[in-house]
């Protein structure tokens, strides 16, 4: 394993200081030095007992290749040292900050990998390096060092970057990424006097914001590549540039990593922002009880629909429970807010409610408890919930509700809301509650749902209740259809789904007519 | 959201025009609030003329306002609701607290 390693990266390495001989043409303005992004990812890789193997594989490679080029022994050593160094401070202060496995994606990771492996690694590395060129040369010192280290920095980002966050399954994606990215890079880099080369930024940010590190990255990486390889063929508006080489070199890199850098915070930030989402649903989700048929007397099934926006995470609960005295308990609400803390407040007066309903008189007494509960449950003001219970051997219903939309009540006679038994929404203003009765016939189905299935922009809710008892209706009638399922796949929006939505459907068996 | 508030006798009245939803219900709270707390009326009519459309986030701002006041002694009442907007404050059950 070791060995594979060391090859890689003694090919690696070769290419790329070929690379900035040949095609950068270490004498120009481009001092692109891909390699150093070779070493950092080789050492943060692989762990501490294989960093000799791999400094000393460079340090050889780095004279050799040096040498070769014609260059004085002495300067070979001072550059094998400047690109041993280097990595070997950025690796050792990355490691210092993130002892486990690497992930760009999270900010801190990023920001040590920005600080120490791009920054603080190069600066070192042309320290040394540029004191070697300014000697080597009799340049200047500083604009020995300047290019160094910007050609460094950009290297181990970009390079360090695309093999940090490596993943074979995005390869196809990463590959097209690349392909555009250098088709739109040559077209900015083209022109010398006009400017373009902004070009290929919003290719990258759009990356950033929609794909992993792992395609936008190499898409980086090509895009940093192949405006150098323009810059050094001498076309782009840096090879027209006049002014101090140094200053050229750095401002094109300088340019570079920018974009690839933006791209890079656009994924950490949508990465950040998704998994508080993805946790939000994953609660929520784990809070809907999986409906079963143990319950006698009546089938239950169940929907959720989250809304289409996906940092839009609901507070809408259903629940089914055995009450006292032989009924079925049954409850639909919806919490106001989108976020983590709905969610918890739902999973509290879910709680709280089930626990009322086995000692209330009545569903009027349960939402007089929730609205007790309320008061010291954050974030359940406004809530709105429908509760009732069935009693099978009497078959009578018994409901109320709190500022929610009234239960559907489908019989062979036709669609019809329960409209009675309404009282405002929980903690608003303490008060009892009216309760309303029904009887159940035969063959009925119950619909309970919130107001996310009925309610569209800039239209009485009247009219969503009739569309919801028409489709209702009519999937009733087709046995053999999902009704919950045909229900929430009918987005009433006509467009995307604003608010999430839940529907608990009921189907009141007869007595002695078992299913 | 159009807010627009002025004195009626011994009352103060604030117009609203637009839709009260999740766009406008913050702007609408804190105008009904700093009324509240400036004037300090007997009676703060909410005008919902206006409003052609209002969702649970408007009916929160409204019920939060409605709070304010009664803690300071003022009554707030919707006048002129009809449309969408008193549909749903009827259906929620909350229109009867403000009249």
């Amino acid at each position: 394993m070791r060995f594979r390693v060391l090859a890689i990266v003694a090919v690696a390495y070769t290419v790329g200081a070929q690379l900035a001989f040949v095609v950068f043409d270490a004498d120009s303005i481009v001092v692109l030095f891909l390699p150093a992004g070779v070493t950092l990812s080789a050492l943060l890789l692989r762990p501490r007992r294989d960093w000799p193997w791999i400094l000393l594989t460079v340090a050889v490679l780095e004279v050799l290749i040096d040498v070769g080029h014609g260059l004085a022994p002495l300067s070979a050593l001072g550059f094998a040292a400047a690109n041993t160094a280097e990595p070997l401070t950025g690796a050792l202060l990355v490691r210092r900050a993130v002892p486990g496995p690497i992930d760009l994606a999270q900010r801190r990771h990023l920001l040590a990998f920005l600080a120490f492996g791009v920054v603080a690694g190069p600066a070192v590395g042309a320290l040394i390096g540029g004191t070697t060129i300014a000697l080597d040369a009799d340049r200047g010192w500083f604009s020995s060092f300047l290019p160094f280290w910007a050609g460094d920095a950009t290297g181990a980002l970009t390079v360090a970057g695309t093999v940090l966050t490596w993943r074979r399954s995005a390869l196809p994606r990463a590959a097209t990424a690349v392909l555009v990215t250098v088709a739109v890079t040559t077209v900015g880099f083209w022109p010398q006097h006009l400017p373009l080369f902004y070009l290929p930024i919003p290719l990258l940010f759009w990356l950033g914001f929609t794909q992993p590190l792992a395609v936008t990255m190499p898409a980086g990486l090509a895009m940093t590549v192949a405006a150098n390889t323009l810059t050094g063929a001498g076309r782009g508006p840096w090879a027209a540039l006049d002014g101090p080489i140094e200053l050229k070199t750095a401002t094109l890199q300088l340019f570079l990593a920018v974009a690839v850098l933006g791209a890079c915070f656009l994924t950490v930030g949508v990465t950040e922002r998704d998994r508080a989402v993805g946790a939000a649903h994953q609660l929520q989700q784990a809070l809907l009880p999986a409906v079963g048929p143990q319950l006698p007397g009546i089938r239950v099934s169940a929907g959720y629909r989250p809304a289409d926006l996906t940092h839009h995470v609901g507070g809408d609960w259903y629940d089914v429970f055995a009450a006292p005295d032989g009924r079925i308990g049954f409850a639909v609400g919806d919490v106001v807010g989108h976020n983590l803390a709905a969610a918890a407040a739902m999973a509290r007066l879910q709680s709280a409610l089930r626990v009322l309903a086995q000692t209330a008189a009545g569903p009027a007494e349960v939402l007089a408890g929730l609205d007790r509960a309320s008061a010291v449950i954050d974030g359940a003001h406004m809530c709105t919930v429908a509760y009732a219970d069935y009693h099978p051997p009497t078959r009578r219903l018994r409901y109320a509700c709190a500022g929610h939309p009234p239960p559907l009540l489908l019989t062979p006679q036709g669609p019809e809301f329960l409209w009675e038994g309404r009282s405002m929404p929980l903690a608003i203003e303490p008060g009892p509650r009216p309760c309303a009765e029904h009887e159940i016939p035969t063959g009925a189905h119950l619909i309970l749902y919130t107001d996310g299935l009925v309610e569209r922009r800039g239209e009485s809710l009247h009219a969503g209740l009739n569309r919801l008892a028409g489709t209702a209706t009519t999937a009733a009638g087709q046995p053999g259809t999902d009704l919950t399922r045909s229900l929430l796949n009918r987005i009433p929006h006509g467009g995307p789904a604003i608010d999430d939505a839940v529907i608990l459907h009921l189907i009141f068996e007869g007595a002695s007519a078992p299913h | 959201m159009k807010i627009v508030r002025d004195r009626d006798g011994d009352a103060v009245r604030v117009a609203l025009t637009g839709e009260l939803d999740l766009a406008s219900s913050d702007d609408v709270r804190s105008c009904l609030e700093e009324a509240l707390a400036e004037t300090r009326p007997a009676r703060l009519l909410v005008d919902m003329d206006g409003v052609a459309f209002c969702d649970s986030t408007g009916i929160e701002a409204l019920i939060l306002a409605r709070q304010a006041a009664v803690a300071q002694g003022t009554r707030l009442e919707l006048v002129n609701v009809h449309g969408i907007a008193r549909t749903t404050l009827e259906i929620t059950g909350v229109l009867r607290l403000f009249s």
